[in-house]
């Protein structure tokens, strides 16, 4: 089993978490919070380690090699920032190609392309699936609903990735977003996973559902049009049955 | 700073903890921003980063390719303290990374939140978005298969 610990010491009590020591750090804890981990701090010489240990700043390795950017050598990271602008506009346009390629005017189209990937893994392709039982019948790719059907996500991703998820539904002639899952967390990819839960669609006119599947967790925008907020929101609609 | 320089060094230091050296932690920190500038959200918070990290070290670490490479790259002097164990037992990279191998990636999230991040269970349950008896579920699936581990002897090493 495992070796002895770094540290003998031992907190004196429940341990500050390394994002409160973070955020303490920071500077970013309201004051009554900050007060608390002051007074922890004081009597307890574990979590005191790791707070100056979280003050210390992360020093890059020499064998990083960092492009120049411009005449001061600064960390990869503000690379980034000063990247921004080229990259949203590039962005942008990324987004507005997507949605103009992925358009949701075929009703039932799958939008997913081979060699879509999830953002940040290398090779993530990702494929939806949309599932509907109706009167005990399962569908598989149904491209109407009724008032009465149940309809599931299945969502296929590479193994041995974790993503999360979030399914938004745009339905009635207002176009009313609503959120009909709850994603209580990630999943582990592969094939035809089923997203927990199950939603009903209704209204008289055609419902657009909307998979978004990210490597990193899922904020929700409602405000926001379909396909702006995240590239690998793939989208199906579907038609009320006539 | 930008709120992405201004949590890096936090974020390295998180990804290190876990992956046990600083070079993969940094190439997590940076795909990480990368994803961020790229989504638009350059003003993301820190427990909203502190996840991303999580879920992208789970990823590096549930692929067997990377495993050896990370098991031998490894630091677990320079960890640190740990603070919170499980039934006494230190969670190293080795036995995290049978027990991940057998919870699914909700209990893998909570564990890391729990014995290497020593977040408290509400803590979990607001970064995970869940409540609090749920995250006691996680954590209890992840006891068992600690003290299953154990009890077979398959525990081996790696802890700090």
């Amino acid at each position: 089993m495992s070796a002895a610990p770094a540290s003998p010491s031992r907190c004196t009590g429940e341990p500050l978490s390394w994002l409160i020591l973070e955020r303490h750090a920071l500077g970013e804890l309201p004051a009554s919070e900050a007060s608390r981990v002051q007074a922890h701090l004081a009597a307890c010489a574990a979590c005191a380690a790791c707070a100056a240990e979280a003050r210390r700043p992360w020093s890059l390795p020499a064998r990083v090699t960092l492009p120049a950017v411009g005449p001061a050598r600064r960390p990869w990271w503000r690379r980034y920032a000063a990247g921004w602008a080229t990259t949203a506009a590039l962005a942008c346009a990324a987004a507005g190609f997507l949605l103009v390629s992925r358009s949701p005017g075929r009703s039932g189209s799958r939008a997913v392309a081979p060699g879509d990937t999830l953002p940040g893994v290398k090779g993530g392709d990702v494929a939806l699936d949309l599932v509907c039982e109706r009167q005990g019948q399962i569908i598989h790719d149904a491209e109407t609903f009724a008032p009465d059907d149940r309809w599931k996500v299945l969502v296929t991703c590479p193994a041995s990735h974790v993503v999360f998820w979030d399914v938004e539904v745009r339905d009635g002639a207002a176009r009313a977003v609503r959120y009909p899952l709850a994603p209580v967390g990630p999943i582990s990819c592969g094939n035809h996973v089923a997203l927990p839960g199950a939603f009903s669609l209704s209204g008289n006119a055609p419902a657009q559902v909307c998979v978004s599947v990210a490597a990193d967790p899922v904020p929700r925008a409602p405000s926001q049009e379909p396909g702006v907020r995240d590239a690998r929101r793939i989208c199906v609609v579907v038609r009320p049955e006539r | 700073m930008d709120p992405l320089g201004r949590y890096a060094p936090a974020l390295c230091r998180k990804a290190y903890r876990l992956l046990g050296n600083a070079a993969d932690a940094e190439d997590v920190v940076q795909s990480v921003f990368a994803e961020q500038v790229q989504r638009g959200r350059a003003n993301a918070d820190l427990p909203y980063l502190f996840r991303a990290v999580t879920s992208r070290c789970l990823n590096l670490l549930r692929d067997r390719g990377n495993r050896q490479r990370l098991l031998q790259r490894q630091e677990p002097a320079l960890r640190g303290a740990t603070r919170t164990r499980c039934d006494d037992e230190v969670i190293g990279m080795d036995l995290m990374l049978k027990v991940v191998d057998r919870v699914d990636a909700a209990c893998a999230e909570a564990l890391i939140y729990r014995y290497f991040d020593d977040m408290t269970q509400d803590e979990i349950a607001e970064v995970q978005e869940v409540t609090r008896k749920t995250v006691a579920a996680r954590l209890a699936r992840v006891h068992e298969v600690v003290v299953a581990l154990v009890g077979t002897g398959e525990a081996g090493g790696g802890g700090p």
